[in-house]
């Protein structure tokens, strides 16, 4: 690989897709807040609904499926790109994770009247956060780049199939375990112009996930162009 | 405005701010990654002359 | 004890008899996992450092916690089948971690690693030496714990016992792989934990929630479903976690 003409070259501005999300993610903010009618039970704490389930979808599905796909891609084809991709993956989906579980406790209080109930997927994202968060600090703890990938795909493989494990013991808990009725914040039966709203903010949140996952992925590459260039001086 | 108590409205301000330190927070901490990367880049020694490419043919005039 | 698995083939035998033929072949799976347990096992009961260290956190914990809560306000019975599996679960990382340590003083894996056979077994073998030292830490914790909580022993002592091999097996596991990937990182001792612990989480609630009906003389299907919980992570995990070992040990 020549080191005279990187792949990636140095970017001077903010990368426009990036751009782009954040611009889309204003947007939809602005329309939930401003221009959506406020929910009669719950109150204005309920447009927190608009950033909270918008980040569960893509944290869980898209950032999670990419990175327990590229896992087992990786462990097939041995692709450094793979190896990359889950980075990102990993790394931009505990930031997403992140979102999931703040907000989620700040919306509850309003709803449940406690912070925090063991909420199906709730409970999922704060395991698949120790789970990302412990890749990710396997990976910090090993230099050596193919036993690094070796290491993060095998964990990222064994993270996907935990997942219905973790579903199973949380449905199983939670029906013997009667709880207080609770109010159904993601009701499929919205009224229209609530759903759009919904629709415009997870199609904004997955541009900025795409952005983020580009400027992303680009630093890894770049990165580990750079140590191999380093390491041939 | 109750001290005690947060209104709802309160909460929901909570909510955006968070998220938005959350996501705004972490853009940033990419963009300076990547211009801490960019200049251990270009404080690599010069590589030497690469083979001169054969500029592409003129456009048709 | 390693020599016995790689000198082996190298021996040439001209006029071998068929039966010593048959012992100048590498081991079979089975064989190698027997031996390679039976090294383990005879390592940890002569120096016993991990089986001490865990059994004595066990034991601790389960008279610490006693003074942990007040017993007007909370019965034994409810707060004793969690707080078993808990125990469980953080003695057993402690011993998994030593474990790990018996085989890096004088990179003594990469002899192991060189010995002609599978990756599998080698897995298997570790795990099993790990499953035997966490047996051999419940025999005592169980029995210790029914007794400083006044719970009632004798019916439930068999069933648990089952309960506790099921779960030793999920925990087994599970934390072999994490150790053997955890040993040559840095800060391994709370990278162990922090990796393996949300993967115990389905192990110490199914055994801690299958205990917990049995002690309350629960009818049998909801220990059942539980139970099956376990099973089905057993089988699971021991097979992912082997192939998972031969990617990791590719060195």
């Amino acid at each position: 690989m020549s080191i005279s003409t990187p792949s990636a070259r140095p970017a001077r501005t903010i990368d426009g897709l990036l751009l782009a999300g954040l611009f889309a993610v204003a947007g939809a903010v602005t329309r939930a807040i401003w221009f959506t009618p406020v929910e009669a039970r719950q109150g204005l704490a309920q447009k927190i609904f608009y950033i909270h389930v918008p980040s569960a979808f893509i944290a869980l599905y898209v950032a999670f499926g990419l990175l327990a796909v590229s896992s087992a891609l990786y462990l097939w084809l041995r692709d450094p790109r793979l190896d990359r991709m889950a980075e990102s993956a990993a790394e931009v989906g505990l930031v997403y994770m992140s979102v999931v579980l703040l907000t989620g406790p700040i919306w509850g209080k309003t709803v449940w009247g406690t912070w925090w109930t063991w909420d199906a997927r709730l409970t999922l994202t704060l395991f698949l956060w120790f789970v990302v968060l412990g890749l990710l600090l396997l990976r910090q703890s090993i230099d050596e780049r193919s036993m690094r990938a070796r290491y993060s795909a095998v964990l990222g493989l064994l993270a996907a199939i935990l997942v219905p494990f973790i579903h199973i013991s949380v449905y199983l808990f939670r029906t013997l375990h009667p709880r207080p009725i609770v109010l159904k914040p993601s009701a499929p039966s919205l009224p229209g112009s609530m759903l759009t709203t919904l629709l415009i903010s997870i199609a904004a949140f997955l541009l900025l996930f795409v952005g983020l996952m580009r400027v992303r992925y680009r630093y890894a590459t770049q990165r580990d162009e750079l140590l191999a260039a380093e390491g041939t001086e | 405005m109750n001290l005690v108590t947060p209104s709802n409205g309160q909460f929901m301000v909570a909510g955006y701010v968070v998220a938005g330190i959350v996501y705004f927070g972490y853009t940033v901490l990419l963009l300076r990654r990547q211009r801490a990367l960019d200049r251990r880049w270009r404080a690599l020694p010069a590589p030497p002359a690469p083979p001169s490419a054969p500029p592409p043919p003129a456009a048709a005039a | 004890m390693s020599a016995d698995l790689i000198s082996g083939p190298t021996r040439v035998a001209v006029d071998a008899t068929p039966r010593e033929m048959h012992r100048l072949a590498p081991p079979s799976f089975v064989t190698a996992t027997w031996l390679i347990a039976r090294k383990d096992m005879i390592v940890e009961l002569r120096t016993r450092t991990a089986l001490l260290a865990a059994l004595a956190l066990s034991l601790l914990s389960i008279v610490i916690f006693n003074f942990a809560w007040d017993p007007t306000a909370v019965a034994a019975i409810d707060l004793a089948p969690g707080l078993l599996w808990v125990i469980f679960t953080f003695s057993g990382l402690l011993g998994l971690h030593r474990a790990f340590g018996v085989e890096q003083a004088d990179r003594a894996m990469d002899t192991l690693l060189g010995a002609p056979i599978p990756r599998t077994a080698i897995y298997a073998g570790k795990a099993l030496g790990n499953l035997a030292l966490v047996l051999l830490v419940q025999l005592v914790s169980i029995p210790a714990a029914l007794v400083v909580y006044n719970l009632e022993v004798a019916r439930v002592i068999l069933p648990l016992g089952g309960i506790a091999l099921l779960a030793g097996i999920g925990l087994v596991a599970v934390g072999t792989l994490f150790g053997a990937m955890t040993t040559s990182t840095r800060a391994s001792e709370l990278l162990l934990p922090v990796l393996a612990l949300p993967f115990f989480v389905p192990v110490v609630t199914a055994a801690a929630q299958a205990t917990a009906r049995l002690m309350g003389g629960r009818p049998v299907d909801e220990t059942i479903g539980w139970l099956k919980l376990l099973a089905a992570y057993d089988i699971i995990f021991v097979f992912a976690c082997a192939f998972a070992y031969t990617v990791i040990a590719d060195e």
